[in-house]
């Protein structure tokens, strides 16, 4: 077992014993997380020995604020999200709850399409272009929500082992971005998290505070730093323009929000936590705060299963 | 929260699933949600007051009354560090309680402190500068050259004074002939 997947199996376990109350959520979406971590694994194995990447970072487009997949081919990825599929699909079989079309997925990826369709459908996906998935997937809302939301796992899954080999070959890939979207691809943040002290590079005795702010992407898992007193979603650095709250039975997991836009994000003090856990896991044991989040009429700012009430 | 007819044409009508739509049934955890103390703040970027490194720091402010303060990580100056005072920084606006208030005075061989007024404190610091100056005011060095200084009282300056406020401090205690002058800048 990678470590990634000892992370995951433990961030589960932790939540179970932390939050019984979301005990029959975790039970369903269980074996889901462990396959696809599993997947992602394989996948960057896969990756790595066959030397395959996302396209190359150039500065100059970096620096203007354009993420790695945009404007790119998507159609490459679309095999190796099917190849996923053989092995999360079951899991979507065992759990008729999870997935309310089975049939109608299944028929949707054994179908042949042609490289237009799969790059304009991913792209869809990516950007959660519902009209434009509307017009491309065929069938009942209902059919087209369940090939939506598997579609965008297995995305997620391949995109996941790219991200993860870049952050395992570099310190910090990502240090040259100073957007609120993500660096890869394109999305804005699922979570955000606040980073542990660090001891100074340059000097043993010096020990940094904490608290940097990084954003996590729920699509490719990417993480980079952004400013504290700046919001992510509409890029306001006015004085007080972000602000948190928390249970104050556990101040480590927060909401930021956005006192212009409205916008808030889940997140984590990881100055708090330890060990560090598996944050798309996390997520979920946050969907408290994102009902009281939606209670208060905030809108995330990326949309996740956990926070669409 | 359950699936409700409304709730279940919302999340289609988006083309998304939700946890309603799976059928997940979601009212304990709202329920749970309702039973948390939620408590919140607003992040303000600041300036440390104590010296002249001027470490940033976040301050949590909720309906206008600081609530707590940290290091600001984004700053390159102390990223997210702060010393001791600094940490403590949050006290210094919430708790007076055994701070001193007002002016306290020891007179030469006395073992106790007395409180005294601003006025006649302040007083008593102008008529001790005037008194030393007039006793020892140099006008000129023992060679006859014209010096025009006091050499019997030292300026110290603070961390808390500004540039500016060091520029005007500066003038005034050379126009008294002082020489003697420093500064601390991180105390």
């Amino acid at each position: 077992m990678s470590k990634a997947s000892e992370r995951t199996a433990q961030t589960i376990a932790r939540l179970r014993e932390e939050k019984p109350v979301l005990k029959g959520l975790i039970d369903a979406f269980e074996p889901i997380w462990l396959a696809q971590r599993q997947e992602v694994d394989r996948l960057q194995e896969q990756f790595a020995m066959h030397k395959l990447d996302l396209p190359a970072r150039d500065p100059q487009r970096f620096s203007q604020g354009v993420s790695l997949l945009t404007g790119g081919d998507l159609a490459p990825l679309w095999p190796f999200a099917k190849e996923c599929s053989a092995a999360l699909l079951q899991h979507f079989a065992d759990n008729s709850q999870l997935l309310p079309r089975f049939d109608a997925v299944t028929a949707f990826l054994e179908k042949e399409q042609d490289k237009a369709f799969s790059n304009n459908f991913l792209r869809a996906l990516l950007d959660m272009d519902d009209e434009r998935m509307a017009a491309l997937v065929e069938g009942t809302e209902e059919e087209r929500a369940s090939i939506t939301f598997v579609c965008e796992f297995l995305l997620s899954t391949v995109l996941k082992a790219f991200t993860a080999n870049i952050a395992a070959g570099e310190k910090d890939p990502w240090t040259l971005w100073t957007q609120g979207h993500c660096p890869v691809c394109g999305r804005l943040p699922a979570m955000e998290w606040l980073g542990q002290p660090v001891e100074d590079d340059h000097n043993p005795y010096l020990l940094k505070g904490g608290g940097r702010k990084y954003l996590h992407c729920g699509m490719c898992g990417a993480d980079w730093k952004y400013r504290r007193a700046v919001c992510p979603a509409c890029g306001s650095d006015k004085k007080g323009v972000m602000n948190i709250f928390y249970a104050t039975s556990n101040q480590s997991e927060h909401v930021a929000w956005c006192s212009e836009c409205k916008t808030y994000c889940v997140g984590l003090d990881m100055r708090a936590i330890s060990p560090v856990p598996d944050l798309d896991v996390m997520a979920l044991g946050l969907l408290p705060l994102d009902i009281v989040a939606a209670d208060r009429e905030l809108i995330p700012m990326c949309r996740t299963l956990w926070n669409q009430l | 929260m359950q699936a409700t007819r409304r709730s279940f044409l919302k999340g289609l009508s988006a083309g998304v699933l939700t946890l309603s739509l799976m059928g997940f049934d979601l009212k304990d955890v709202k329920a749970y949600a309702k039973t948390l103390k939620i408590e919140g703040a607003k992040e303000v970027i600041s300036v440390c007051p104590f010296c002249a490194v001027c470490c940033q720091v976040i301050a949590y402010v909720r309906d206008g009354k600081l609530i707590s303060t940290e290091g600001d990580p984004d700053y390159p100056v102390n990223e997210g560090s702060l010393c001791a005072k600094g940490a403590a920084l949050h006290s210094m606006y919430t708790h007076t309680h055994g701070r001193v208030l007002k002016p306290m005075y020891r007179a030469p061989y006395s073992d106790k402190w007395e409180e005294k007024s601003w006025d006649w404190t302040l007083d008593q610091i102008a008529r001790r500068i005037k008194d030393a100056r007039d006793a020892d005011f140099k006008q000129k060095n023992k060679q006859g050259q014209t010096v025009n200084r006091l050499e019997s009282l030292f300026w110290m300056g603070t961390s808390h004074a500004s540039n500016e406020e060091c520029t005007v401090i500066n003038s005034a205690v050379k126009s008294l002939g002082m020489v003697c002058i420093d500064h601390q800048a991180r105390v």
